[in-house]
């Protein structure tokens, strides 16, 4: 399953930023451009497609998003590995 | 600067005291809202002018038309607070001393409006829902980056104001509803009045700026504009409404024609203000379109 996610995460990409050429899955996408901060709310809804579920806003910093192999460790893989952040929102704490 | 933007900004100081309020007190908050009656028009909905609309019974329309204002209110009050920490970062520089009496007026007014906000989403939304976005360091000098915030305030205030001006008298909406978009519209005008004065100013206090970092600027609120308006189609929301397959839907309403001129209606005023910015120094439209607004707080 991971791989196919990658697969699909980096077809993503690719299709939004043509000009890149190549992303490796250990890449930093926020460093290279391949992922920034307008595009942000589209990608973080597909992953939630792919991974069937909303992810919570804690998990949504940018250690979580640095690398492919970082998104699918931290959302598929179902590892303890996930960064949190502090903040809750206003009625949901 | 001269003394017509400071003229400018005092009278607009005026027009907030005058029009001051206690936003604990301005709102008599019922109990519930009617759940059998849209909250924005159908036609402010996302899935407005597609199949999705044309299939839907009234009952689940108005189910969305209620999800989608929490949603629309949630990313204000989100939107209200980044603006306020843009605001704050810059209002004491030496450029803006002119315009920060009225900027003092512009925060507390746009922390009102935070107020009102949050308080119609925990009341009928069960809170304000989460935001999905996710702020990254400007790779922009800093004064470029100044000027960018203040023209991404200005875009997401055109946003707000377009639902506002035709949710404010819709008699088909409650009470309640008319009277937040009133309320927000009434201090919106002088804010976006106000902003554009401010983004012309940063604009030719720039200093020594390649044309290739303002072409980047310039592509940078573009697509600022079309991701804020993407914000509004939100999966979570078809499915409170009862949509089948929410992120399908979604991802429907992102590539379909009728959106993509929905989007670019809800883009109009903004495109054109920003287009008198960068061809005439100045986001004040030359033509009679939209003037009514602006010409309301000279």
């Amino acid at each position: 399953m991971s791989n196919d996610v990658s697969t699909d995460i980096v077809s993503w990409l690719r299709a939004r930023k043509p000009e890149i050429e190549r992303i490796d899955l250990d890449q930093n996408l926020l460093e290279s451009g391949a992922l920034d901060s307008l595009q942000f709310v589209t990608f973080l809804l597909f992953v939630e497609q792919l991974r069937g579920e909303s992810i919570p806003q804690d998990l949504v910093v940018p250690e979580n998003f640095r690398s492919v192999n970082a998104i699918v460790s931290c959302f598929f893989a179902r590892t303890e590995g996930a960064r949190t952040s502090a903040t809750a929102d206003v009625g949901r704490m | 600067m001269n003394m017509n933007a400071q003229q400018f900004a005092n009278k607009l100081s005026a027009r907030s005291q005058s029009l001051a309020y206690d936003v604990h007190k301005y709102f008599d908050w019922p109990d519930q809202l009617p759940t059998d009656a849209f909250w924005i028009g159908p036609e402010l909905t996302t899935v407005y002018g597609t199949e999705y609309c044309a299939r839907a019974s009234e009952t689940t329309l108005k189910r969305l038309s209620q999800a989608e204002t929490v949603n629309l209110f949630s990313i204000f009050a989100h939107g209200e607070s980044a603006l306020l920490q843009t605001l704050m970062k810059s209002w004491l520089r030496p450029e803006l001393a002119e315009f920060f009496r009225y900027l003092t007026h512009f925060a507390d007014e746009e922390t009102k409006h935070t107020c009102f906000f949050v308080e119609f989403c925990v009341r009928y939304g069960g809170g304000v829902l989460p935001s999905r976005t996710l702020t990254l360091p400007s790779t922009f000098p800093p004064d470029v980056e100044r000027m960018l915030g203040f023209l991404r305030i200005l875009v997401f205030e055109e946003i707000g104001d377009y639902f506002n001006v035709r949710a404010l008298d819709d008699q088909r909406l409650p009470e309640l509803v008319r009277r937040v978009h009133q309320r927000h519209h009434l201090d919106e005008v002088g804010h976006i009045a106000v902003g554009w004065r401010i983004a012309a100013h940063l604009l030719a206090s720039l200093g020594d700026v390649p044309q290739s970092t303002l072409e980047t600027a310039k592509r940078h609120i573009e697509s600022y504009m079309l991701s804020s308006v993407q914000g509004f189609y939100n999966p979570d929301m078809y499915r409170r409404a009862g949509f089948e397959d929410p992120f399908g839907v979604h991802a429907a309403l992102l590539e379909h024609p009728a959106r993509a001129a929905a989007n670019d209606a809800i883009l109009t005023r903004a495109r054109r203000r920003l287009h008198a910015l960068w061809t005439r120094g100045t986001g004040e439209e030359s033509g009679q379109e939209d003037k009514g607004e602006m010409n309301d707080v000279k």
